[in-house]
């Protein structure tokens, strides 16, 4: 989330100009906030994770949407757009434009030192308003590294970390497993301060 | 280290006080943000905004630095979020005395503690609300949010 905080807009006038926007802006509290681009470790693993999950995924009942796929969290928002969703079974759609989510069961957010905090944070505190929502999974762009809050039934989030190379991250509510190898091999990684 | 906002010495102070009240008799020490925990031989060092040590606590140094502490407070900045939920936590979460890692927010009343289980995992829970209480599990101790709060103007970072 950057600083450049526009005016007030309703959820329908956010709609309205994002459908026709050429550059993404997610929404939070009236206020639209342009998303900026990624550096090119963030796009690589953005890609090898699509692929990974989509492959650990295939003939079942999950599919996996790319950053372009819009989510709300509720009616008034916010809307978000995540590195990478997963929904099980059939879409919940916002209307019929067919462009934002209500029922992802996994999101994925690649960390980026600008938006660390509000990944960890606000952006979290905000996804676990979503019921539909199981896993919130943090991709590290500076070492192979990958956090998974698994929802229970109580309303606690268990943290997982799987760290290195030869680890395999275990996505239980899709009862899959992610090798990093798969998602960091060849990967360029940025430096901490990046 | 940059300073605080009043709001963050008196959250700091709040909290401490809060558990210190809340373990008397329970052989637990309650330190305030002058002091330093050692994470390993080699480092890092860092100044906390308040842990629980229970047991007999381990120091080294000039006596300034906890080497077990139970549980470690940090009330949140928006400056050090990232490092506190990420890096500095990771880093924690390598110290073997500790069992819970608390989170004070201090545009709201919220605090979020992280809880080490026995297979090593961390149970993350979130009480918002002055109408919530905190339930720090590791030191059997429960604290409503209204009284960490109580009195105190919040900021808006």
């Amino acid at each position: 989330m950057s600083a450049n905080a526009t005016p007030f807009f309703t959820p329908e006038e956010y709609l309205d100009i994002e459908r026709a926007a050429e550059v993404k802006s997610e929404y939070y509290d009236g206020q639209m906030f342009a998303m900026s681009g990624g550096t090119l470790p963030h796009s690589l693993i953005g890609a090898r994770l699509i692929a990974a999950v989509s492959s650990a995924l295939r003939g079942g009942r999950c599919n996996v949407a790319t950053s372009d796929l819009r989510i709300r969290i509720s009616s008034r928002g916010p809307f978000v757009y995540p590195d990478l969703s997963v929904y099980c079974g059939e879409p919940e759609l916002a209307d019929n434009y067919r462009d934002t989510l209500l029922n992802p069961t996994v999101v994925f957010e690649v960390l980026s030192k600008s938006s660390e905090g509000h990944d960890r944070g606000h952006k979290f505190s905000q996804y676990r308003k979503i019921p539909s929502l199981r896993e919130y999974v943090l991709v590290s762009q500076t070492e192979p590294r990958i956090e998974v809050f698994l929802r229970q039934p109580e309303g606690t989030w268990i943290l997982t970390e799987f760290v290195g190379m030869d680890a395999v991250c275990r996505l239980a509510s899709l009862d899959c497993g992610i090798s990093l190898g798969a998602v960091y091999d060849g990967v360029g990684l940025e430096s901490p301060s990046a | 280290m940059a300073s605080g906002s009043s709001a963050h010495a008196f959250l700091s102070l709040a909290i401490g006080s809060e558990l210190r009240q809340a373990l008397r008799n329970r052989g637990c020490h309650v330190g305030g943000s002058n002091l330093r925990v050692r994470v390993s031989e080699r480092g890092p060092y860092f100044y906390v905004d308040g842990t629980v040590t229970c047991g007999k606590a381990q120091t080294a140094g000039d006596n300034d630095i906890a080497l077990n502490p139970t549980l470690i407070v940090e009330v949140l900045s928006k400056s050090t979020e990232a490092f506190d939920r990420g890096d500095k936590f990771g880093h924690y979460r390598k110290l073997e005395s500790l069992k819970e890692y608390v989170l004070v927010s201090q545009t709201e009343p919220r605090v979020e503690t992280f809880v080490r289980s026995e297979d090593g995992r961390w149970t993350f829970t979130e009480f918002a609300g002055t109408e919530a209480i905190c339930r720090f599990a590791s030191i059997d101790c429960d604290i409503p949010v209204a009284a960490i709060y109580e009195g105190i103007e919040l900021g808006s970072a």
